[in-house]
């Protein structure tokens, strides 16, 4: 901090302790060039003083420079970090989101795989993405963090009440059809929308508007 | 010169004392006996001429250090002084401009305690010359160095022949030069002493501060020679 104020103000004084001593009476003429000679030097050592003080400024303003730099570096790494971290969330919550679909849909055709192993994806699916997610929170802004969290727990409920109340429903005597239906509209409804509302935040988290 | 108050600026004691620039054995040992008979003249800013017939004369001293202060805290450093003062006339015709002074051949015993003397001396000068001078130095900085008896990091003394009105027989400081920080704290400070053929320059400077002919002026830190200096004409 010394170096800083420093290299922030220059001054210089020359303050009066010159005086001499003769063994003989000297004319006005010795005297003034004795002073001469002296203040000669004295300014040499100014301008270096001065120069060198101009030189330790222009470091520090480089300094300065490359500290602006290696913010702006840190914050554009930190950003590419977070638009990643943001493509990798919603690229697995995508994935699970369709495989879910895939498993609790009503029409099935021909060449799908069997519920069991739709259910197994779906699995696997919430499996990546939960961990990943996770592990990520501290990168989005506490409003989108929820909102992940909330809809991890909304396809949580809706994959359990899938497996329980609809596959499992003639086992245990519950109305599969009934259950089935609310959890179509809690993907259709709750769940869509809230994965909309991520992607416009996700979009925006990416400096899209 | 006024003075902020009459204090010793080493021990806050009262400054009853005064301190010689430049100092009264050296100019005994070039001018010899001062008297009625055998005058000094005295130049500065204020003085044209002036007769001096002693060398106690009141012109010739700064009253910024306690009595205790200037003769048993600082005695190893005005001897010190004098012994190298000594060394370089008695043997002033063997150093070549850019010769070595040793402090080993300079001080028969203890040379390195006494090139510490020595040094403290320049310490001792700039504290009083900022006293003097009311000037913003680290004065707790240069006091402590009197008071531990250790090296001053700041300050430095360089030793050269005088080649400039070299037939003019004459002693004396010049001005000073002074750096100052943004709070106004003097961080870089030159001057220059010269006492016969001999020329000395005293630096002040503040770690970081880069003062030109700092590579050839000394410190303790820096050994136990002494470059002879060709100073900047």
């Amino acid at each position: 901090m010394d170096q800083i104020t420093t290299a922030l103000l220059v001054s210089f004084i020359g303050t009066g302790i010159f005086n001499l001593i003769f063994r003989t009476w000297i004319s006005e003429k010795i005297k003034n060039s004795i002073k001469s000679e002296y203040d000669q030097k004295l300014e040499t050592h100014k301008v270096i003083l001065k120069s060198q003080a101009d030189v330790e400024l222009e470091k520090l303003r480089a300094q300065l420079a490359l500290a602006g730099a290696e913010q702006q570096i840190r914050y554009t790494k930190l950003h590419e970090l977070r638009a990643e971290i943001v493509a990798g969330t919603y690229e697995r919550l995508k994935d699970l989101y369709i495989k879910l679909s895939e498993y609790v849909k009503i029409f099935e055709s021909s060449g799908d795989l069997p519920k069991k192993e739709r259910r197994e994806l779906a699995a696997h699916s919430h499996e990546i993405f939960s961990k990943y997610f996770h592990t990520k929170l501290i990168f989005f802004p506490k409003d989108t963090a929820e909102k992940l969290e909330k809809i991890n727990f909304d396809l949580i409920r809706v994959f359990n009440q899938f497996t329980f109340g609809v596959e499992m429903a003639p086992a245990i005597g519950g109305n599969s059809a009934e259950n089935w239906m609310k959890v179509i509209d809690v993907i259709n409804g709750d769940i869509k929308e809230t994965l909309s509302d991520l992607e416009v935040e996700f979009r925006s988290l990416l400096g899209d508007g | 010169m006024a003075k902020l108050n009459n204090r010793c600026w080493i021990c806050g004691s009262i400054a009853d004392s005064g301190e010689h620039i430049p100092k009264a054995s050296n100019l005994r040992d070039l001018f010899g006996d001062v008297n009625q008979q055998d005058p000094l003249y005295f130049n500065s800013a204020s003085h044209k001429n002036k007769l001096l017939q002693s060398i106690n004369s009141r012109l010739l001293k700064m009253r910024v250090i306690c009595a205790s202060c200037n003769n048993s805290k600082t005695q190893k450093s005005d001897l010190a002084w004098d012994e190298f003062n000594r060394y370089l006339n008695t043997n002033a015709r063997y150093h070549g401009l850019l010769s070595k002074i040793s402090f080993n051949r300079v001080y028969k015993y203890d040379s390195r305690k006494r090139a510490l003397s020595f040094h403290l001396y320049a310490v001792k000068l700039f504290g009083c010359i900022a006293s003097e001078l009311d000037l913003n130095f680290d004065l707790a900085d240069l006091s402590n160095s009197i008071l531990k008896n250790k090296l001053n990091q700041n300050v430095y003394i360089g030793v050269g022949r005088r080649k400039w009105c070299s037939d003019i027989e004459f002693s004396g400081p010049s001005d000073l030069c002074v750096k100052k920080n943004i709070d106004g704290l003097v961080v870089a400070a030159v001057w220059f002493l010269v006492i016969g053929e001999w020329e000395f320059q005293f630096i002040y400077a503040k770690p970081g501060i880069k003062v030109d002919g700092l590579i050839d002026t000394w410190n303790p830190k820096s050994g136990y020679k002494l470059d002879l200096k060709d100073f900047i004409d």
